[in-house]
């Protein structure tokens, strides 16, 4: 009875003391920005104080992501690697060692030791980052950003430019009443200011100076639906769209007009003063295909500590999730064959890229050559290109004539830069095909083609659109790589233009390093789908024979 | 009075006891998590040396390895070495001995494909002057994570038997005895290569 009484008495003084036990609190750090003050969410690990990146990243307008393990964080000044359980943090090339790790809490949702959060943040910002006593920190923008607004009233839209006079994220946030749009973490100046909104759908477009930053605020009109975020030709223009009702479009059930038809806009959802896909179809532009997926992991290079671990997949993956962003920002539709890690067939990816009649088709991979100088991006078209080299040059001299030893053997082959009399009597029946057939007719009705040789008819335009890609990827990677023609599965059945674009090799140590920089992803992803935008916009439409 | 001295040292205990447990728990977590990091190694096998000669005639051959560096496809992206095989007069066997000497690798700047264990099933040469060169599953899946390793692999088997063999004018891929449709993922295998 006594023992029970006195266990009772020390439970309770238990239960009294247990919620100030300090190991189980997620506390709380304040951030100071101007007038403003921020929480950012902190939690106790082994007894010390971590901070979460997220809630970082969101109070300073900087930009982060995550692949497989480690996190990426960029700001004005540089970027920042964290790796999940590793001491180590890389500042642009310098490596800094943290007594403790960054901690991967969740899904993209990181934290990294307190004692090290000025250290690591400092670096990357435009302005002092201090801090000003226990859990608590200020951040005051130095530099300043012009921003300036032109409007354009269209039909059914309002579009509203800023051009910035530094680079960074341009975030928009929807509000009950407005929109916000944030200019990354600098302070904002207003520019000069052009034209007014149409009243319809923007009842008040103000600069927001009771924001620590400064932000614009796009007032909704009584028409206001919805927006989008547009990308403008030049860097570090970006547009919002304000969209009022949609309007049918009368345009809709007429398939078999020809594509270049000056038909009425379909969609303005899609309009853009980048490019001219608007009029020509409804369904997606490009059709892009991540490598591998699933148990199929594709390329592994295994990081070490000091150097990072990639897997194709996942990287494949990442690339075109930002690739979608960037031609969305150019007004490109992009659809994806997979969005997730999964396991797909090559007839299932193709087929994401007939049954959207793309008209551009992109497979993502990361390479591996048997020699570590190979470097850069290589871009694949399908095709049979021969082992064997053509016969001996001398056979050729005077007269171009046709070997006719080789002619039942090739005759299936298409032989694509060859210099011999064979090759060139290809192309000429090629060409008199074209001159014989001067069909406009984008689409063939009634005709059968096999599944497995849907490719078979655009091996001229894929080249084309290899040459362009390979050119634009070369000069980010400072390279001459040439592209090769190869029966590849992943195409063989893709009844578009389409490519394989290995967009680094991993067994190049340089092209590992660049693979770890955001600004260099940025430059890839730019430069190819700049590259996809020009090959869309040059003039011969569908396949090689029409 | 002794009764709350007794509650007080009872609920110190629990405190201690709390702690040490926690304390544990947390290095036993520490530990594993460095555990994981820790990734096993594999001891390479061993391979088997070459077979000695015999009192055969020798034939010269030219073995023809990736050229390093080299990315597009025709006369520069092989390159060749000179090697002596047996002659034969058996075309399956010259065929195997000059992929083994593919395998052993370049002496010169080529670049190797295959790791040196890799394994070659069997050939076989059909009447048609197809050979039928059937690679383990393993030493395919070694070429994982790029086309060129793949074009490599194929262009470098197919020159070297099609080059040194008039038996032989296309060369087919099987892996682990089967038709598959790619060596590992990529470059589709379903026809022979000339
Ligand atoms: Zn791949």
């Amino acid at each position: 009875m006594r023992m029970f009484r006195l266990a009772a008495l020390a439970g309770w003084m238990l239960v009294c003391l247990a919620p100030r036990l300090p190991a189980q609190d997620p506390g709380e750090m304040l951030l100071d920005l101007g007038s403003r003050r921020s929480a950012v969410a902190m939690e106790q690990r082994s007894g010390k104080p971590y901070v979460s990146l997220k809630d970082m990243i969101s109070a300073l307008r900087l930009e982060g992501w995550e692949s497989k393990d480690r996190f990426n964080l960029s700001g004005p000044g540089g970027e920042l690697l964290f790796l999940d359980g590793r001491p180590l943090v890389r500042a642009g090339v310098d490596y800094l060692l943290m007594s403790s790790p960054a901690w991967k809490k969740g899904p993209s949702d990181w934290y990294i030791p307190e004692a090290f959060l000025v250290r690591a943040l400092a670096p990357v910002l435009p302005g002092r980052f201090s801090k000003t006593g226990a859990a608590r920190y200020r951040f005051e923008p130095r530099d300043l950003n012009q921003v300036k607004v032109q409007v354009t009233n269209h039909a059914n839209y309002v579009r509203i430019e800023f051009s910035t006079s530094r680079p960074g994220p341009i975030r928009v946030h929807e509000r009950r009443d407005y929109l916000e749009v944030e200019f990354g973490p600098y302070r904002v100046r207003p520019g000069a200011r052009r034209g007014t909104p149409s009243s319809r759908l923007v009842s008040e477009l103000k600069f927001n100076s009771r924001d620590p930053f400064g932000t614009f605020r796009i007032h909704k009109g009584q028409d206001y639906r919805r927006y989008r975020e547009v990308g403008v030709a030049d860097a570090p223009t970006r547009g919002v769209e304000i969209h009022g009702p949609v309007r049918r479009a009368p345009a809709r059930a007429s398939r078999a007009v020809p594509a270049s038809a000056a038909t009425a806009d379909p969609a303005p959802a899609r309009r853009s003063r980048l490019t001219r896909s608007r009029s020509r179809r409804e369904s997606p532009v490009i059709v892009v295909d991540p490598g591998h997926g699933g148990s199929d992991s594709g390329g592994i290079w295994e990081g070490d500590l000091g150097e990072q671990g990639f897997v194709e997949k996942d990287l494949a993956l990442q690339f075109a999730l930002r690739l979608q962003e960037e031609f969305r920002q150019r007004g490109l539709e992009m659809v994806l064959t997979r969005d997730r890690d999964v396991n797909l067939s090559a007839a299932r990816r193709s087929a994401v890229g007939n049954a959207n009649r793309t008209r551009a088709y992109l497979s993502l991979h990361l390479g591996r050559a048997p020699d570590e100088t190979l470097r850069g991006a290589l871009v694949y078209f399908h095709g049979n290109s021969p082992v064997m080299p053509p016969p001996e040059p001398e056979e050729l001299d005077g007269e171009p004539m046709v070997l006719e030893t080789d002619v039942d053997v090739d005759s299936e082959v298409s032989e694509p830069e060859s210099e011999t009399g064979e090759g060139e009597e290809e192309e000429g029946v090629e060409v008199a095909a074209v001159q014989a057939e001067p069909e406009p007719e984008p689409e063939e009705e009634g005709k059968f083609v096999l599944w497995e040789s849907g490719q078979e008819r655009y091996r001229e335009r894929s080249r084309e659109l290899a040459a362009v890609v390979q050119e634009s990827l070369n000069q980010v990677y400072e390279v001459e790589n040439q592209v090769v023609e190869a029966p590849l599965t992943v195409l063989q059945s893709v009844a578009a233009p389409g490519i394989v674009v290995e967009f680094g090799q991993l067994t190049s140590s340089e092209d590992r390093w660049n693979l770890t920089l955001d600004t260099f992803h940025r430059r890839l992803i730019s430069a190819l789908a700049a590259a996809v935008a020009a090959f869309l916009e040059g003039p011969p439409q569908g396949a090689d024979r029409e | 009075m002794n009764e709350l001295r007794i509650a007080l040292s009872l609920f110190l205990l629990i405190v201690i006891a709390l702690g040490v447990g926690y304390y544990l728990t947390e290095a036993e977590l520490q530990r594993q998590r460095r555990v994981g990091l820790e990734e096993p190694q594999v001891s390479e096998p061993v391979r088997m040396p070459p077979p000695s000669g015999s009192s055969s005639r020798e034939m010269q051959v030219r073995v023809f390895f990736c050229a390093p560096g080299a990315t597009a496809l025709g006369e520069g992206f092989l390159l060749s070495e000179e090697r002596t095989v047996l002659q034969t007069g058996e075309p399956v066997f010259n065929a195997r001995q000059i992929v083994d000497e593919l395998i052993q690798g370049p002496e010169e700047e080529g670049a190797a494909i295959f790791r040196q264990d890799a394994t070659i099933r069997q050939i076989f040469v059909l009447e048609d002057k197809t050979a039928v060169v059937d690679i383990s599953r393993k030493t395919a899946d070694s070429l994982a994570g790029g086309i060129r390793m793949e074009l490599c692999a194929i262009h470098s088997i197919t020159r070297s038997l099609v080059e040194n063999l008039e038996e032989i004018d296309q060369v087919r891929f099987l892996v682990g005895g089967k038709q598959e449709l790619t060596l590992s993922g990529h470059v589709s295998i379903g026809e022979p290569f000339l």
